[in-house]
């Protein structure tokens, strides 16, 4: 009884970790930066985003918005790196990554290809909305990760287009798709 | 007989001058609690300041610490969000090219 009793805990304790550490970014990735001519390392985690949310004016429309959007997120992570040459990385690189976002919870929405570019955008579907957001890009000189956990709108991102450097977008909420399959390609 | 009893009533109530100092002593005794009083008053409203205007430094600290943060944090998210929307329009654009091919 006692034996059960530990084995329980511990794989509730197990579980908590597991679902508290969203994601992991390889060691191999982080050391990019000492490669990079210019990179952006950004972690921000939960309360870290509350904090923001409370410096974002509602009284403005935009930052409104913004502070609507971030209030549903539980992390977000963005590594950007820029090289002088080619080579400094390699596709495998983002393999530990690509691991994290396995069915039945991820679904890659969208992948495109395009001399030496590599785009793939990963959805994570939480009943009927996004619970999440990942984007893998690499070129050539340069790999881009972005990582948003947690309830996104893309309709509201799309609004913010034009703002704060934010490129006018197109978007909407996307129909769910099965995992492990591109909704769309462009080779 | 009567004379002699005149004689030392007279030299027992005969007016002496104070020792010298004496006022000053009686009027010290007689200022005393109320210096000390005064005294203790005067410390505790400088400790009560001292602490005040500690925490008050401490508060200030903090906040201004707090500020920023959430304005770092403030901007972190922006950044997020447009290079979030960078690589969102990028793709959007390589899908549409792909559509018109």
């Amino acid at each position: 009884m006692k034996k059960t009793m530990i084995g329980l805990v511990s794989a509730l304790l197990v579980s908590a970790t597991a679902s508290a550490q969203s994601f992991i970014i390889p060691e191999r990735i982080e050391k990019l930066a000492e490669k990079a001519r210019e990179s952006v390392n950004i972690t921000l985690d939960g309360p870290l985003l509350q904090l923001a949310g409370q410096f974002l004016n509602s009284g403005n429309s935009d930052e409104r918005a913004v502070k609507e959007l971030v209030s549903k997120l539980k992390g977000i992570h963005v590594r950007t790196f820029e090289f002088d040459r080619e080579g400094e990385y390699s596709e495998s690189d983002l393999e530990p990554i690509r691991a994290q976002l396995k069915a039945p919870s991820w679904a890659r929405l969208i992948e495109a290809k395009e001399q030496g570019e590599h785009t793939q955008v990963f959805v994570k579907q939480d009943r009927n909305e996004l619970g999440g957001l990942v984007i893998l890009a690499t070129e050539r000189k340069g790999l881009s990760i972005v990582i948003i956990d947690g309830a996104i709108d893309l309709k509201r991102l799309s609004m913010l287009g034009g703002n704060f450097g934010i490129p006018n977008l197109n978007l909407s909420t996307p129909e769910p798709v099965k995992s492990g399959t591109a909704k769309d390609s462009a080779e | 007989m009567k004379d002699v009893e005149d004689i030392e009533l007279r030299r027992a109530l005969r007016r002496v001058d104070a020792p010298e100092g004496f006022a000053d002593r009686v009027l010290a005794r007689v200022g005393q609690p109320a210096i000390a009083k005064r005294h203790r008053l005067r410390n505790w409203a400088i400790a009560a300041t001292l602490t005040i205007a500690a925490a008050g430094g401490a508060w200030y600290r903090a906040e201004d610490q707090r500020r920023v943060q959430g304005e770092e944090a403030k901007r972190q998210v922006l950044l997020s969000l447009n290079i979030a929307g960078s690589k969102l329009k990028a793709i959007e654009m390589k899908v549409n090219r792909g559509r018109e091919r």
